[in-house]
């Protein structure tokens, strides 16, 4: 990073310091009252929301857990705050107190390594990455690396189990709810609409799988914002990813049940704890009539681990890959990797080698593949790319050659400014499926006045929480997150934010992930009076004025 | 205005600005009376406007209801998007808080704005207008461009920038809005002040020796006081407006209700389609707030020279 | 000074402030929170991707040098390369540009033809009770916000009545026309065209109803025009054929920045209407710290405005000889 930038930030967290300070230091003054209380008065907490437009649920249950921790005796200030200044201030800065979250659920977080390791491993605590909470814990520590290398899945549930076990006692972050992922469609248009948990109608087998009803042969998908770009190598965006994986085949798909199920590849096998042997599919061949061949699947490995940003912890495990037969090929990994298949192998986009092997070098004005925008993109996926106008429409059209072709003859993806003008175009029929949840209030609406528009539901396994800088006090005493998590009113939170669209839930696996859920973790949540006693037995005290202070010296 | 005249008074000097001046506040006020008893429109403006700055002084204090509970049913669950009633004369929002409470509540964020960036704009423009008009010269040429420059930014765009960078606060909100709006002000004054510049009563204070500052402020400011009020008007009514798009946009303050923010939320909600008291209220306040303030600019106009326009 | 001259300054000063135009974007954008990469952490990139992408972008060399960069695209008629689309912004805006243009200039024009008739027939009826009730329907569509008139003509026109879509440019899944002509002639695009016009017109027409009355009361106190009742012409005649004419001259210079104004107006208009235009790009661009995609678009509504500004100079001298070329 530059100087220049670094500055920029210094003074940004400059300003941050003496607003979170001033508060303080009036709080400072008060202990020195007397106020029958030995301790000092707990510092006052500044809980970060979202604003009530990026996400009302957070903006909301924010307030509602706010003003439950001031009925315990805390001083709370909620903040409301733009995403991109909490993505860099207390995400990346790890500049907070508390701040309310939702990790997505998205197919390659079925598999319970990146809830269990990225987010919670005492390595991962550095600035930017994602244990922000700056949880550090050998024990867990040893459980999630254990998770990691155990193959048989049995056995590495147990270390799955465990990791959320001490996840629930130490309370890093609580986890609060799972939402119900419902998404609207015309009942008119499908036969049959499969969905996925934690991707809804946007999961790849609802546009590959799905039945379209006689006399409809499209499929016409809204989503609430565009797509970035179609460059297999960027696609920062998860939902530039969806798009892609439509295109671009993957040697493995995660299948509606969570699982890594081959897909381009014929067959995996495991020829020891490091070495993985891949087959690839016979005839299979691009979409500009190229044949793909073993040599595109090794180049894609090898280009995007050096070129994708975001494929690079995809493909990082991968120590060498060689060819060893017409159609197989075997990866070296540097050790045990049990994730292999649904995180990389899920993950990593098949991209042509006679069109890439070209790019930067190939162009002008392209200084590197991140530069290049891909206008054309040519795949082996089931869709093939026709046409797109930005803000308008994309046009994808089913690969009559491949070895799934979708049930659909095109697929046109449609962007909205909002959800309200997607809502706006299902109620028209201009589309018949809509890719994100609209709030309570609009599905409830949809369900009970407009009857050509049905609803599918499924549980997301992505979790909403609330995260604790544990290396700030109060939050580095166990005791004060017990007791502000007992006193989070989940389920009114589900009740009343979500209007019972969503479950409680106590683990950072949830309970749709089946396999990987452990239902026996400790239980927080809803019981204000059992947070009093829990800070009461721990010594808190509470002045005159219903201040919490400090246990005596 | 009296406070206003004993403060100049204190000021007096022999070249008999005081009584001048003294003469020139009771006119102006006589005029300002004058104007508003024959015009219906008016009085219109100023009892609305009126009643919203009663709103936004007493709001909080009047609500029926907290704006921000969330209110309940017996068995606990929220009364969401509920049809007006005696208890919600507004209805509920789609998180069951009170419309009504909101809009009284609401009324404050749009007077603040409007208020103090108009107070700003016009304290701006007035003397922008009033310096390069009377000293000339590269002063002249220099608050021209930069005049020229703050109309070169669409008006907008550039909020929407700014506020994005200072952080989403009803402060800066009304900085950036006040940064753009002194420029129709500088101007107008400034071609007012190039007329006045060359008649008798400057000449004449030049002659007994009173200095630039004094001619300006006291001999020349006066004089366009009415056109800076006009101009005020005008500018509480555009700042109005700009918060209301800025906090419809999503930009707004996040701790604050604005009605703007009521009608994104609405929107935002799909409720447009549906709830329409929560729409009608927010939207309606906004138009009236405006009107009254374009209602008393007209009444101000007649006052000032016909012959100048107004359009932003 | 003659009028050459004038013009000469005039064309000098337009250089300064697009220079100093140019150089605020700057600066601004710089200054701004976050980065671009800020959007997509929470889909899985990690700190070390996301100093590549920053240093793949540029963004960490120094001020100057950043601006040196800038300043030279722009000459060299480039607007960088979008951090979000990874496209050229310029193949990006130029189509955006026209669905902006096309839209609120059919709103403009429609805002005027309305506003300059109906101004000009207020002004006829000045001292009537239908006066203070053009003049109290004019003032009330100039209160009110664009959005909230969006909101209402939505309401009205696609959810009660359906007659007209509710937002969108183009049919979904129709055949996009290859020629710029059949693009925005199609009837399709018209029937999409048709609402948010509306909803614009009905904000902007009032500037130009109001201010035509207004003139139209000047120029009807004039002797001239009771020579022209003496003459025996009929009212309507002496209204549209000598009275409008005359009162003209500020209505047109008007016209050119109430066009720059509308530039901004597009902002809301194109959100409510999910138009893909240059405005909802622009909010969306924030939105997503794409910076050179926000500076292109705020450039170019920025040009428009300072152009605009240029002509309505240009177009008063020209129109009105009693102006000083000052």
């Amino acid at each position: 990073m530059s100087d220049e930038s670094v500055k920029r930030r210094d003074v940004m967290k400059g300003v941050a310091t003496v607003a979170a300070v001033a508060p303080v230091a009036t709080a400072g003054c008060l202990g020195d009252d007397d106020t029958g209380v030995d301790g000092e008065p707990v510092e006052e907490i500044e809980l970060i929301v979202t604003t009530a437009d990026y996400d009302p649920v957070r903006y909301e249950f924010g307030q509602l857990i706010a003003d439950n921790w001031r009925e315990l005796g805390f001083d709370v200030d909620v903040n409301p705050t733009a995403w991109n200044t909490i993505v860099d201030t207390a995400m990346d800065q790890q500049d907070f107190d508390a701040f309310t979250l939702n990790w997505g659920g998205r197919a390659e977080r079925i598999d319970p390594d990146i809830f269990c390791y990225d987010l919670h491993h005492s390595s991962q605590t550095e600035l930017g990455a994602r244990n922000q909470v700056n949880f550090e814990n050998e024990e867990y520590d040893e459980a999630a690396e254990a998770q990691r290398r155990l193959y048989d899945d049995e056995e590495r549930r147990e270390q799955v189990y465990r990791c959320q076990e001490i996840f629930a006692e130490e309370q890093p972050r609580t986890p609060i709810a799972n939402q119900e992922q419902i998404m609207p469609y015309l009942a008119d248009a499908f036969d049959e609409v499969v969905t996925m948990m934690g991707e809804g109608l946007m999961s790849f087998w609802t546009a590959v799988d799905s039945e379209p009803a006689g006399g409809n042969s499209e499929l016409r998908l809204g989503y609430p914002s565009e797509v970035n770009n179609l460059n297999p190598a960027d696609g920062q965006a998860t939902h530039d990813q969806q798009t892609m994986r439509l295109i671009y085949d993957r040697l493995m798909r995660i299948n509606t049940d969570g699982v890594a199920e081959e897909w381009l590849a014929e067959s995996v096998e495991e020829v020891d704890d490091t070495t993985i042997e891949v087959t690839i599919r016979d005839g299979q061949s691009w979409h500009d009539g190229e044949e793909l061949t073993v040599e595109d699947v090794k180049f894609s490995f090898e280009y995007l681990g050096e070129h994708s940003p975001v494929l690079d912890a995809a493909t990082d495990p991968v120590e060498d890959i060689e060819i060893v037969g017409d159609r197989t090929l075997r990866f070296d990994l540097d050790e045990p990797f049990a994730p292999f298949l649904a995180v990389s192998l899920g993950q990593v986009f098949i991209i042509p080698e006679h069109i890439w092997a070209e790019i930067p070098d190939g162009m002008d004005d392209v200084n590197s593949p991140l530069d290049f925008d891909n206008p054309e993109p040519v795949g082996s996926g089931p869709f093939q790319f026709v046409d797109w106008q930005r803000d308008e429409q994309m046009v994808l059209e089913a690969n009559e050659d491949h070895f799934n072709t979708p049930n659909v003859e095109t697929m046109i993806k449609v962007p909205g400014a909002d959800m309200s003008t997607l809502v706006r175009l299902l109620e028209d029929e201009e589309i018949n499926m809509i890719g994100w949840v609209p709030g309570p209030d609009t599905v409830n609406r949809l369900e009970e006045d407009v009857d050509h528009v049905e609803n599918s539901s499924i549980e997301d396994h992505g979790w909403y929480h609330i995260n604790y800088q544990l290396e700030r006090p109060p939050f580095d005493d166990k005791d004060v997150r017990h007791a502000l998590a007992h006193a989070i009113p989940k389920q009114d939170i589900v009740d009343v934010v979500m209007d019972g669209m969503g479950t409680v839930t106590h683990s950072q696996i949830a309970e749709v992930n089946e396999f990987w859920h452990n239902p026996d973790v400790m239980e927080f949540g809803d019981d204000i009076d059992r947070a009093r006693d829990v800070l009461e037995e721990a010594g808190y005290q509470w002045d005159d004025d219903g201040r919490i202070h400090y246990p005596a010296e | 205005m009296s406070r206003e005249t004993q403060g100049i008074d204190s000021m007096a000097s022999d070249d008999g600005a005081t009584e001048r001046i003294r003469a020139l506040a009771v006119r102006t006020w006589r005029t300002f009376v004058d104007v508003f008893e024959g015009d219906r429109m008016g009085q219109i403006g100023l009892a609305l406007l009126l009643i919203f700055a009663l709103m936004g002084m007493f709001g909080p204090w009047i609500t029926p209801h907290d704006p921000t509970e969330i209110n309940r049913d017996d068995d606990g669950s929220a009364l969401r998007l509920e049809a007006p009633s005696t208890d919600h004369y507004f209805g509920t929002t789609n998180m069951g808080r009170d419309v009504f409470s909101q809009v009284i509540v609401g009324a404050r964020a749009s007077l603040i704005v409007g208020t103090i960036a108009a107070l700003i704009a016009v304290t701006i423009g007035t003397n922008i207008g009033l310096i390069s008009a009377y000293y000339g010269g590269w002063t002249e040429d220099v608050l021209m461009r930069i005049t020229d420059i703050a109309y070169a930014l669409p008006f907008l765009p550039f909020v929407i920038v700014l506020v994005f960078l200072l952080g989403p606060s009803i402060w800066s909100i009304i900085i950036v809005i006040a940064l753009l709006l002194w420029r129709s002000t500088a101007r107008v004054v400034r071609s007012q002040v190039l007329s006045h510049k060359e008649r008798p009563y400057v000449e004449s204070a030049r002659a007994v020796g009173a200095s630039d500052l004094r001619i300006m402020y006291l001999h020349i400011l006066p004089n366009v006081l009415p056109l800076a009020f006009l101009y005020a008007a005008f500018s509480v009514a555009w700042a109005v407006i700009a918060e209301a798009n800025v906090s419809f946009l999503g930009f707004g303050d996040p701790t604050m209700i604005s009605w703007g923010q009521m009608l994104f939320e609405a929107y935002t909600a799909d409720a447009i389609r549906f709830a329409w008291w929560w729409v009608v209220p927010p939207g309606v306040s906004i138009m009236l707030l405006v009107m009254a303030a374009f209602f008393i600019g007209r009444t101000l106009e007649r006052v000032t020279n016909p012959e100048l326009r107004h359009a932003e | 000074m003659g009028l050459r001259e004038y013009v000469v300054r005039r064309i000098f000063q337009l250089v300064i402030t697009y220079w100093a135009f140019i150089t605020l974007l700057f600066v601004l954008f710089r200054a701004a929170p976050g980065d671009p990469t800020s959007m997509f952490v929470m889909d899985g990139m990690d700190e070390e991707s996301r100093q590549e992408i920053i240093a793949d972008l540029g963004l960490d060399q120094p001020l100057y040098l950043q601006y040196v960069d800038y300043m030279g695209q722009l000459l060299s008629g480039s607007f960088g390369v979008s951090f979000r689309y990874r496209e050229p912004v310029w193949d990006v805006l130029v189509i955006k540009f026209w669905n902006t243009i096309f839209l609120m200039g059919a709103a403009v024009i429609c805002a005027y033809v309305i506003g300059v008739l109906a101004g000009a027939l207020l002004g006829w009826w000045r001292g009537k009770r239908a006066e203070r009730v053009g003049i109290v329907a004019g003032l009330m569509a100039r209160s009110s916000p664009e959005f909230w008139t969006s909101i209402i003509v939505l309401s009205v026109f696609a959810f009660w009545l359906g007659w007209l879509p509710s937002g969108g440019m183009r049919s979904i899944g129709a055949e996009m026309a290859p020629s710029f002509s059949a693009r925005y002639l199609s009837t399709d695009f018209v029937y999409h065209l048709v609402l948010p016009v509306m909803a614009a017109t009905i904000y902007y027409m009032a500037t130009p109803l109001l201010l035509m009355r207004n003139t139209m009361l000047d120029v009807l106190k004039a002797d001239f025009i009771e020579i022209k009742k003496a003459e025996g012409l009929s009212e309507l005649t002496i209204l549209y054929k000598h009275a409008a004419r005359n009162s003209i001259l500020p209505v047109v210079t008007m016209a050119a920045i109430v066009t720059g104004t509308a530039m901004g107006g597009s902002l809301v208009i194109e959100t409510v209407f999910n138009w893909p235009g240059m405005g909802r790009e622009m909010v969306e661009a924030i939105n997503y710290n794409d910076y050179p995609m926000a500076m292109g678009a705020f450039f170019l509504m920025g040009s428009v405005v300072i152009i605009m500004n240029f002509v309505a100079d240009l177009l008063y001298v020209y129109l009105d000889p009693r102006v000083e070329y000052k």
